[in-house]
């Protein structure tokens, strides 16, 4: 029996690996989809020199596992709560078992690729990651160097010390 | 059950992140691609001919027909073995392609030996005068197919007569006559060669490169000619280059791409017209060329060359340069001028822009968190857009004067109080809050939540929102003044309702329900949990607002027809919802709504549908969308939804209808055994009962003729009935009854 084709449009990374993407997840690319046709005529690949091939991998992975579920819907009240709630386990697990630099660069391809879906949800991990967390503790989560003066944080800390928990 | 209207002005955050989002860089691939686009002959388009990164036009029209001196450049040889290397770093610059220096005046015999680079000599070369008969410019030249060269005689005024360029034959023998050695292809030159150098040359097919803006001034086109330079590529390199597609050439730091328009097959081997001053001529001076010849400047070589053989490079003819992109930013033509692959910068602002995003997810109690972690995120945190919306869930604010001052620095606009924590005295931060509401000078819209009554009451005069988009947004106080409302004069919203019901003061200061009045800018009033009111007297004041488009009012229970027609004076109205009709079909509500002729969304939430309300109905022109939830709890419900059905059948012009269906579990229907059975087995579905058509209408006590549907069938029975309406049929809990 013939074997169903499948449109492919080919993606080379920093490290000149090609990768060959179904349509389909390409389309979840927003950068690309206004030159998806010509990349589909094409046989030679789209350099993308700032993702590199393990980020891509990931991005291929995350969107087929997402191609059959459609997004949350957009929802207003959803934004307005700040919400991290609804970030699925398997997206936690699958955007963190890299480490940080990994799950970093995944935002950084997501945004220049302009994948909406997956932006989100990685940017609510990172977001959990910052929440309920005292500033010393998030430094310390993120290697982050306070380079405030004493004067300068407590300037900070006066500043906002009309809210608590 | 209750949906903020407000919504619509909330656009999603993303949105906001618009403004520093990257440029996507998508045109470049089009226009790359046009700009590359190959050259038709007999088109006008001539100047495109030549790409080169200068701002010289490709090839200056010379409406003389004069050549003076051809000038060929010839690769003599090419030694592989240091190319591998030399590719080797060429190949970060995206520059991979075969690399051919050049030297000047043809001075040198290029040295075969290992150690240097690939040789070509740059022979300039006097041609007597060879004359090309004029008709063959005119012939028109297939595409791909290199015509014959055309040179004319350099004297002016000279006779002219036609001559093939095979005769143009001194190549070879001079190439023996420069035979200072070159140790390396950057070879200062002493002097320049005793001939002249080239000033014009032939141009082949010049058909094609004649600028049509140019052909004018009866200059005859036959006599049109192009100066120029013509380069001799070596068989050895010809055959790795794909003559059907255009050639790169990079010489020195100039680009120049040659269609195969200007390929020239002669005995030598293949020419290449190029531009003239492509190469530097009549310096005189020290002169540094490196050549690279390359079919396509984005074809990766790196992965076969390691052998330090020359890569191959394999034709493609399937794909035409209009198809081409090309990848390298150095190398991409766009006619804007403006290259989005080469913009750098660009690079430098995703980051902020992600970490915009992620901090967007967090609340004020977090971003205070964020901006005592390094002074980067605090100029971060200070960014507007994470400022525009505030929400208050589960945070004490412990001053909220102080908070007001800040908030208001931060020019936000929407305060969402909506599951504030207090501390002890739920009333004391309430109270505290609207003491101190005018400092938010940029808001326009709170969100209460769920607030005491008694701070409204007690504080009637002190929460007004000065701004003219104010909305108020307040749930839950249960018995509340509402006329205090009435100070708020440029309130456009205002949606009040009751958990358990709102119920007015049996005293008040204010003047009552009635001084909403005064709110002239008022275009959407929702008062739907009202009760114990005398709807007809207190719902007067709804004629003197002259904005209002937007209206929902219940309870009805007790409306008088009186009431109803305080409804039917609202001609402005666009949409109405209207709950809890009552127990009685006999209401005022056809006539009330034959008078709203502007109205396109009717809802009506627990409403007995009256039979006869289609006729009033199919009056309403602008009627769009009518949504109804039959109140079967009162009446039996197979007749209620008989004649629910009747009605919003024959309304065959709405473009949508919502048929909520009140599940009451002490529903007065009376299933017989068989049906309860069926509706145990098959949970999921809703068994609707309707009265069966009968020869003599509907029959309301006859209930032992009561036929269920199940919701699916009903679904489809209503589609049958109604095919061009968008249809929503749900469940839904009862609003009025729920404990």
């Amino acid at each position: 029996m013939y074997k169903k084709i499948v449109p492919q449009i080919k993606l080379e990374t920093y490290e000149k690996e090609v990768f060959e993407i179904d349509l389909d997840i390409a389309k979840k690319f927003g950068k690309l989809v206004p030159v998806l046709q010509e990349l589909l005529n094409d046989d030679k690949p789209l350099t993308i020199k700032t993702i590199n091939s393990g980020t891509l991998k990931k991005i291929i992975t995350w969107c087929t596992y997402h191609k059959g579920r459609s997004p949350p819907p957009e929802d207003d009240d959803n934004r307005m709560k700040h919400s991290t709630e609804e970030v699925s386990s398997w997206d936690d697990k699958f955007l963190q078992e890299d480490g940080q630099a990994a799950l970093f660069d995944l935002i950084s391809a997501a945004h220049t690729l302009d994948i909406d879906g997956l932006l989100d949800v990685a940017c609510k991990v990172v977001a959990t990651m910052i929440k309920g967390k005292a500033p010393e503790e998030i430094r310390k989560v993120f290697n982050i160097k306070n380079d405030f003066t004493q004067q300068e944080e407590d300037q900070v800390r006066k500043e906002n010390d009309w809210c608590e928990d | 059950m209750y949906l903020s209207e407000t919504t619509q002005d909330f656009r999603p955050y993303r949105k906001q992140f618009s403004f520093i989002k990257t440029p996507i860089s998508s045109p470049p691939f089009e226009s790359v691609r046009n700009a590359g686009k190959p050259l038709k002959i007999g088109k006008k388009k001539a100047r495109n001919c030549y790409e080169k990164d200068s701002d010289e036009p490709a090839i200056p029209f010379n409406g003389a027909s004069v050549i003076l001196k051809v000038v060929e450049l010839v690769v003599v040889s090419l030694a592989t073995k240091r190319f591998s290397r030399e590719k080797a770093s060429d190949i970060n610059q995206n520059q991979s392609s075969l690399k051919y220096p050049v030297l000047k005046e043809g001075l040198q015999k290029p040295p075969l030996t290992a150690s240097t680079t690939t040789q070509m000599m740059y022979i300039p070369v006097t041609t007597s005068g060879s004359l090309i008969s004029s008709s063959l410019f005119r012939t028109s030249l297939p595409m791909g197919s290199i015509p014959a060269p055309m040179v004319y005689n350099s004297i002016p005024g000279a006779a002219v007569r036609p001559m093939v360029y095979p005769s143009l034959k001194p190549v070879a023998p001079i190439v023996q006559d420069f035979s200072k050695p070159a140790p390396t292809p950057q070879l200062s030159i002493s002097s320049p060669v005793s001939l002249q150098p080239p000033r014009l040359i032939a141009a082949p097919g010049t058909k094609s490169h004649t600028p049509s803006g140019l052909d004018m001034n009866g200059v005859k086109q036959s006599e049109t000619n192009k100066q120029g330079q013509l380069l001799t590529l070596p068989p050895a390199v010809i055959k790795r280059l794909n003559l059907t597609q255009p050639v790169s050439l990079k010489i020195n730091n100039t680009q120049v791409t040659v269609p195969p328009s200007s390929f020239l097959h002669t005995a030598q081997g293949l020419k290449l017209f190029l531009p003239k001053n492509t190469f530097p001529v009549n310096t005189g001076e020290t002169a540094k060329l490196s050549v690279t010849v390359t079919n396509d400047k984005t074809l990766s070589l790196d992965t076969d060359c390691g052998s330090g053989q020359l890569p191959t490079i394999v034709p493609n003819s399937s794909r035409t340069l209009a198809e081409t992109p090309i990848e390298s930013p150095k190398t991409r033509q766009f006619k804007s001028g403006i290259n989005p692959a080469s913009c750098f910068i660009q690079s430098l602002y995703g980051g902020f822009d992600c970490m915009l995003l992620i901090f967007n997810y967090l609340n004020v109690r977090d971003l205070f968190r964020v901006a005592s972690v390094c002074r980067t995120w605090r100029k971060l945190v200070m960014h507007p857009c994470l400022w525009r919306e505030v929400t208050f869930r589960n945070m004490k604010i412990a001053d909220w004067e102080k908070a007001a001052k800040y908030l208001s620095r931060r020019a936000v606009e929407i305060l969402d109080l909506r599951g504030v924590s207090h501390y002890e005295d739920r009333n004391k931060t309430w109270h505290q809050l609207i003491s101190n509401i005018h400092l938010f000078t940029c808001v326009h819209t709170i969100h209460f939540g769920a607030v005491p009554g008694s701070v409204f009451t007690g504080s009637g005069e002190d929460h007004t929102v000065r701004s003219p988009d104010s909305r108020m947004d307040k749930t839950n106080p249960t018995k509340i003044d509402i006329g205090k409302f009435s100070s708020l004069s440029d309130l456009k919203l205002l949606k009040l309702r009751g958990i358990s019901g709102l119920a007015l003061p049996a005293f008040s200061f204010s003047g009552g329900i009635s001084e909403l009045k005064s709110l002239k800018h008022l275009q959407k009033l929702s008062l739907t949990t009202l009760k114990d009111f005398e709807s007809d007297k207190e719902l007067e004041f709804l004629t003197s607002l002259p904005n209002l488009v937007h209206l929902e009012l219940g309870d009805c229970t007790s409306w008088t027809p009186e009431t109803y027609s305080i409804i039917s004076k609202l001609t402005n109205l666009q949409t109405l919802r209207l709950e809890c009709g009552g127990n009685s079909y006999e209401t005022g509500l056809p006539d009330a709504l034959s008078n709203l002729t502007k109205l396109e969304n009717l809802e009506l939430i627990e409403f007995l549908i009256p039979e006869n309300l289609h006729k009033t109905l199919e009056k309403l022109e602008k009627l769009k969308s009518l949504s109804v939830w039959p109140d079967t709890s009162n009446q039996p419900a197979a007749q209620v939804n008989s004649y629910t059905l009747s009605t919003v059948s024959k309304l065959k012009s709405l473009q949508q209808l919502e048929w909520g269906i009140l599940s009451n579990n002490n529903s007065s229907i009376i299933l017989d055994g068989e049906d309860m059975n069926k509706q145990q087995t098959q949970n999921n579905q809703e068994w609707i009962p309707f009265l069966p058509a009968s020869d003599n209408g509907y029959d309301a006590l006859s209930e032992s003729l009561t036929e269920y549907i199940s919701l699916v069938n009903f679904k489809e029975k209503l589609t049958k009935l109604l095919p061009s309406t968008k249809l929503n049929v749900f469940s839904a809990q009862s609003i009025s009854r729920k404990k």
